[in-house]
């Protein structure tokens, strides 16, 4: 991998959440909870890339209560919804809501597919659909910045989408400082692969990532080799630690509703020792390039091989360790082979009772709140547990408990100072981006394509681009909490890890040049269809004006404050330059702590 | 130093307290106002550079002797430096353990280094309290939260509180004892972070300041908004007007925080005196350092007598990539880091304000000797770099380790049991900035647990 710790990993106390289960975790995996579909064993030569996904064909779970009958959502209600399921609202979505109710759209865009294939568009086309590839070479970290905004805020996929971006946030690869920091098609197929799986079973998806040659290579378990005695030579452990630290079951036993366990001196209990990780470090061994034969040639060099970052990693078998392999009070039997080795560590991690409050508090808080009330999680525990069909860790239950649950639907939450979350940089950009339809250049080199490359500039930048964090810890740690009034309540907000000094001012500067003249790479801007033509008929009238953009961008969120604050800026502008009276209403809009904060 | 209060500032003191009436460190705070302010010319800093990702401590000093060097062969044969290119270290004050040299990337500091300037502290690394190998063995040690978590352990460095829950850092508590004597006038953090958000610098009055390498970062449309200065104004309120709901509170918190202070940082860069003439690498550590040296340049400016620096190179976390000549690898990580830390010695040479100025390096947890084929996993203890015009250097404080699998400090695939402590470290880098006897107890709640609270590389 090579973690770049470039901001630093603060993980103040309350770094992971609780803990949960009974005695030592994975002891005896229970079987009571179902059985996850079976993933495809590793080493099978995956299908082509799919531009589509095949559509998921169980029914939609019911673990969630169907929703109180109450009348149809509110404009402020759809929109206030579509801030936590997809990268931004839009007039046409907030109507869509409106019309089918929050329910009917989950299950619809389950059933939506994406628009495109990242690897396709990096590593085939190297391009848009239908779109001449740029006449340079070695285009692909770019390319893969085009195909995350394409899809990101075109996909008609839109809670498949905010749910992959979730989950790159748990399951981190990064470009930044890394093996990868030219594989933009590594990363490309990375993240179908989170798409593809967003709405499947947990148990697949976790297998997913460790066997893809992105994550192999980021936490440099590609090619890691078993143990050899006579030159002690021991295996790699980095991925065997993180699987288990980051990527399921955390560092301390959880009960169900995230809170920490705690043994009868009244201390937290870790979930695994060193002796866990040697073990696990074990099962990742002999895993190496996907594509061609197991022989000695493509274990080093199976790199060679076209589409070798497309395909799951596979085990070569004699570079796998055959000894006994012990963790979380399992025992592989020596002689047991890599695949075999897997499933048994996939599954025992699956059904560590950690996983569902480690995973579910997480994906709270990515998409609803910082702050989760022990009950929410519970019971996003409990989708996780069982979809009410016997199935652990369907992926759908657990985005529609998060979604569904009453604490995320509740309007009065609007007004508990303590409820939401800091909007991310990159979902400020991308509510912007979606709210005025923004549009890749029609015609010229970058025709089709949307340049926003680079994100990073100190002085107006977002301070967090797409497959950039800083280490495998992410932009943020679930924990954090800036020191001062946060922490002293004892509250988490991760967001704040890279909301400081420099960044509040660079956030400032960044949208005066969005506003200013789109953004994106040189031809090739990004700039609002029509020119905020639906805000400019408005512009004569900056009360309706405002309306319009509170509903649009903030969930009918904003303060009377903000407000009375904004509303003679707008009216310092002659009217006769409604354009500017547009921007200057946007701008502010998104600079102020009601936008920012989502409630 | 000889406490004498000054009113002024523990005027001050007490009203920026006044909010802490409920903290738990706010008793011991109020001794802060036992530091005394020195004369005109007194003036210091501290500079922590972190390694991000755990900086392998075994091939960044290595054994040389026949033997030495033979078990260090024996325990990483596939990660071992070639004996003939290792710069071999010559310590005075009375150095008795093994021969050492220094991995070649680090060619830039040996001059340093047997000048005199340098320093190294051995195996150094977080612990609950003194414990012995049998301890170790026999399951009774107390061990920090979580050893060989990158996160847990940067948090045990930082906090300098290993085995409990802490929400501030050993730096920011340096900062709450000190800036208020030091700094009374001063708009600017005595705290201040090229390199993001840390628990180091986090304190309990103390707040740390962000910097880019280019500086701070100015709000141009607060000038001005689409030909309007409406615009900017509103923005301005926006940015800072008060705010019921937490985190939008702590929002606009940083924001009024951000805007009260950059231009007076912003002038003073732009002054004569923020010019640094040094050549820096143009690397990231390089430009991190080239700030820290600007900021130092401006103190007077900056009404500044005391100063905390905190920069970042990240990348140590070498489980692959160890011996790799690539630009990951740890050959390129240590001398980016050398070149980067000779150029600040030049600059502060240049400013003629070496004495004053002491660097050192911090990393959560040094790695295992034992090797997994491309590099070696997390450990524990590390060995560290201490630089400056007041170091008492070409020395090796703390006890360097036998390097070997099985020896004396093996905590786990020769990963090193510490046998000093962060808390001897910070308390010694304390006492030299200005904290007095009666505050290290503030500053480092568990310094009392271990023998020495001053290992002696500061004069």
């Amino acid at each position: 991998m090579k973690t770049n710790y470039f901001a630093v990993l603060l993980c103040l106390a309350f770094l992971s959440v609780g803990c949960g289960g009974s005695g030592r975790p994975g002891a005896a995996p229970s079987p009571t909870t179902g059985t996850p579909p079976p993933s495809p064993p590793p080493g099978v030569t995956p299908p082509p890339a799919v531009v589509t996904p095949p559509p998921v064909v169980t029914p939609p779970p019911v673990v969630t209560p169907p929703p109180p009958p109450a009348a149809a959502p509110t404009s402020v209600e759809a929109s206030r919804f579509l801030v936590q399921s997809t990268f931004g609202p839009t007039t046409a979505e907030i109507e869509r809501v409106k019309q089918i109710g929050y329910d009917a759209w989950i299950t619809e865009q389950f059933n939506t597919g994406s628009m495109d294939s990242h690897w396709n568009y990096v590593a085939v086309r190297g391009g848009p659909i239908g779109k001449a590839p740029l006449p340079v070479l070695g285009q692909s970290v770019n390319d893969i910045m085009e195909s995350f905004w394409l899809q990101s805020i075109k996909g008609r996929d839109q809670l498949r989408q905010r749910t992959a971006f979730a989950l790159s946030q748990i399951f981190v690869i990064s470009m930044a400082n890394s093996a990868l920091e030219i594989n933009g098609d590594a990363a490309g197929s990375y993240y179908d692969m989170l798409s593809l799986n967003a709405f499947g079973n947990f148990r697949t998806l976790l297998e997913k990532v460790s066997t893809h040659p992105a994550m192999g290579k980021y936490l440099s378990h590609i090619q890691n080799e078993k143990e050899n005695p006579a030159t002690g030579r021991l295996p790699d452990e980095n991925y065997a630690r993180e699987v288990m630290q980051l990527f399921s079951i955390g560092l301390w036993q959880l009960n169900e509703d995230g809170s920490r366990r705690k043994d009868a001196s009244g201390k937290d209990i870790p979930t695994y020792d060193r002796t866990d990780v040697n073990g696990m470090a074990k099962v990742f061994t002999g895993w190496g390039w996907g594509v061609g034969e197991k022989t000695e040639r493509n274990w080093r060099e199976g790199f060679l091989n076209p589409g070798h970052y497309n395909a799951p990693m596979q085990n070569y078998p004699q570079h796998h360790s055959t000894s006994e392999k012990r963790f979380l009070g399992t025992v592989i039997p020596a002689g047991t082979n890599g695949e075999t080795s897997l499933r048994i560590a996939m599954d025992t991690l699956f059904n560590h009772p950690n996983t569902g409050p480690f995973i579910g508090r997480q994906l709270i808080q990515r998409l609803v709140t910082s702050n989760p009330s022990p009950a929410y999680v519970a019971r996003v525990s409990r989708a996780f547990a069982n979809n009410g069909a016997g199935v652990r860790g369907d992926m759908k239950a657990v985005i529609r408990a998060i979604l569904m649950d009453p604490e995320a639907r509740d309007a009065s939450k609007v007004n508990d100072p303590e409820w939401g979350k800091l909007r991310e940089p990159i979902l400020r950009l991308s509510a912007w981006l979606r709210a005025f339809d923004a549009q890749a250049p029609s015609s010229g080199e970058y025709v089709g394509r949307y340049t926003i490359w680079n994100l990073e500039d100190p002085l107006d930048g977002l301070a967090q681009n797409p497959f950039r964090a800083p280490s495998v810890f992410n932009w943020w740690r679930p924990g954090y909490a800036p020191p001062g009034e946060l922490l002293r309540r004892g509250m988490t907000a991760p967001e704040f890890q890279i909301t400081h000094a420099t960044t509040v001012a660079s956030y400032a500067n960044f949208l005066a040049s969005v506003l200013g003249g789109g953004w994106g790479h040189g031809d090739g801007a990004i700039g609002p269809r029509d020119n905020y033509q639906a805000e400019r008929a408005l512009a004569s009238n900056p009360a309706a004006l405002l309306d319009h953009l509170n509903v649009l961008l903030m969930a009918g969120q904003m303060s009377a404050s903000t407000r009375s604050t904004i509303l003679p800026a707008i009216n310092a502008i002659p009217a006769s330059n409604p354009l500017d009276r547009v921007k200057t209403a946007i701008l502010l809009t998104m600079a102020s702590p009601d936008f920012i904060v989502q409630k | 130093m000889k406490p004498t209060v000054h009113n002024a500032s523990r005027r001050q003191f007490l009203q920026r307290s006044a909010w802490l009436s409920t903290a738990p460190l706010a008793g011991s705070l109020l001794a802060a106002a036992a530091v005394s302010a020195q004369s005109a010319g007194d003036y210091k800093a501290l500079v922590c550079i972190d390694l991000g990702g755990g900086n392998d401590q075994s091939n960044t000093v290595i054994p040389i002797s026949n033997s030495g060097y033979a078990s260090y062969q024996q325990g990483r044969p596939t990660l071992a430096l070639p004996r003939n290119t290792i710069l071999p270290l010559n310590p005075t004050g009375g150095y008795t353990g093994d021969a050492v040299g220094l991995h070649p990337s680090l060619a830039p500091l040996k001059p340093l280094f047997d000048s005199g300037r340098m320093a190294l502290l051995a195996n150094v690394g977080p612990l609950v309290r003194p414990i012995t190998k049998a301890e170790l063995n026999a399951g009774s040690a107390p061990l920090p939260y979580q050893l060989e978590s990158h996160s847990d352990q940067t948090q045990a460095w930082q906090s300098g509180l290993p085995d409990a829950p802490s929400s501030t850092g050993w730096m920011g508590r340096i900062g709450d004892v000190t800036a208020s004597a030091f700094n009374p006038n001063s708009r600017v953090s005595i705290a201040m972070s090229i390199a993001g958000n840390n628990i180091l610098q986090a304190g309990q009055a103390t707040i740390q300041y962000q910097l880019t390498t280019r500086g701070a970062v100015k709000v141009n449309a607060l000038d001005g908004l689409f030909n309007s200065q409406a615009g900017g104004t509103a923005l301005r309120a926006l940015m800072t007007g008060a705010r019921s709901h937490l985190l939008e509170g702590e929002l606009v918190t940083t924001s009024a925080r951000s805007l009260a202070v950059e231009e007076a940082v912003s002038g003073a860069l732009a002054s004569a005196a923020g010019n640094v003439t040094t050549v820096f690498p143009n690397t990231r550590i390089g430009q991190q350092l080239r700030m820290v040296a600007r900021m130092i340049s401006v103190r007077s400016a900056l009404s500044q007598r005391r100063q905390l620096f905190f920069v970042n190179q990240g990348g140590y976390d070498h489980h692959d990539n160890l011996i790799d000549e690539d630009n990951r690898g740890h050959a390129h990580l240590l001398r980016e880091l050398a070149e980067a830390m000779a150029a600040f010695n030049s600059a502060m040479n240049t400013l003629n304000i070496a004495q004053s100025v002491t660097t050192f390096t911090t990393s959560e947890f040094g790695r295992a000797l034992q090797h997994n084929g491309r590099g070696s996993d997390h450990g524990w203890g590390g060995h560290h770099f201490i630089m400056g015009g007041a170091v008492l250097g070409n020395r090796i404080y703390g006890t360097f380790p036998t390097v070997a699998l099985g020896g004396p400090e093996d905590y786990r695939q020769g990963s090193l049991m510490p046998t000093t402590s962060v808390d001897q470290y910070a308390a010694t880098l304390a006492r030299w900035f200005g904290v007095s006897a009666t505050d290290m107890s503030t500053v480092l709640p568990n310094i009392d647990r271990f023998p020495n609270p001053n290992i002696g590389f500061l004069g």
